[in-house]
């Protein structure tokens, strides 16, 4: 009897610990993409928003256009910051270096918003993890920092 | 041999069942993820709003509409998992916060006051706490929307 026993009861506590990592997988996933899919529509809003200002559209509410572009970029950092849960993501970082940036030099960052639109402007969530397109932000970044130096010698 | 191994391998994998209940039970989840970011977001926001209380400037009033909307998105995020609180009276702050300024700075103390009553993770949920945080959003939204009538009337 219990020669028999042991065998189904091991395969039964193996299917167990398959059934669990199964879990434990899909369920990650899916908080990722939730959270990986705020990220993208955040960002998507931000872009738009910063695009009405280059377009010159309603020139008078500019400045609230631009207000409303930094909140959506502090919500992609924000999404993007529970991607990963606690481990870095690369967005994380950058996007809280362009919220501080649109916060602290709005005239830097409206001085490119031609490279920066496009580098945040991205159709799928799987864009988040392409090193072209995170390089691309990181030089569009750069390049508000390159505006902010020359504005400050300038002062 | 094999009745030697039967028995070795069932008790491993009982004790590796265990230890991934353990681990799945002590982590957190994303609803006390959410509610943690949530309830910072709202001091970070308080924060803000004190500086710009004690001194009017653009930059902390800028910050304090992005920790707010932060908050709509952490608590639109519990909302996902079946969470009981409502977007609805975040978002009404946001809004009064993003379009009509003036209305937040005549309302300022307030408004702090009313945000600093939700200062734990249980106050989320507390109906007593979030019914007179919904009171004080549709009162701002009430004064937005007069402040909107009389900047049409001049």
């Amino acid at each position: 009897m219990k020669k028999k026993f042991l065998p189904i009861l091991l395969a039964v506590s193996l299917l167990a610990n398959l059934a669990l990592a199964v879990m434990v997988v899909r369920a990650d996933r899916e908080v990722q993409e939730y959270h990986a899919s705020v990220t993208l529509r955040e960002m998507g809003f931000a872009a738009s928003f910063l695009e009405k200002i280059q377009a010159g559209e309603d020139p008078e509410h500019a400045e609230a256009l631009f207000d409303s572009a930094t909140s959506f970029v502090y919500g992609a950092y924000q999404a993007s910051y529970r991607i990963l849960k606690d481990e870095f993501s690369p967005w994380e970082g950058l996007l809280f270096d362009l919220w501080n940036r649109m916060l602290y030099y709005p005239e830097a960052v409206e001085a490119n918003l031609e490279e920066l639109i496009l580098a945040m402007s991205l159709e799928e969530t799987s864009q988040l993890y392409d090193e072209t397109r995170i390089q691309q932000m990181e030089h569009a970044l750069q390049s508000i920092m390159e505006t902010i130096a020359q504005m400050q010698e300038g002062e | 041999m094999k009745q030697k191994v039967v028995p070795i391998v069932l008790v491993l994998s009982l004790l590796l069942n265990v230890v991934v209940i353990y681990f799945l039970a002590n982590e957190p989840t994303q609803e006390e993820r959410g509610r943690h970011m949530a309830i910072q977001e709202i001091s970070f926001a308080i924060t803000s709003l004190e500086g710009c209380e004690a001194r009017w400037n653009q930059f902390d009033y800028t910050e304090a509409v992005a920790h707010l909307y932060a908050v709509c998105q952490h608590v639109e995020s519990l909302r996902k998992v079946e969470y009981s609180v409502t977007t609805q009276p975040f978002q009404e702050l946001y809004g009064a916060a993003a379009f009509y300024p003036e209305v937040v700075r005549e309302n300022e103390a307030e408004m702090i006051a009313a945000l600093s009553k939700i200062n734990t993770e249980d106050c989320l949920t507390d109906e007593e706490i979030m019914g007179g945080f919904k009171a004080f959003t549709e009162e701002m939204k009430i004064k937005a929307v007069e402040a909107e009538l009389n900047r049409h009337r001049s």
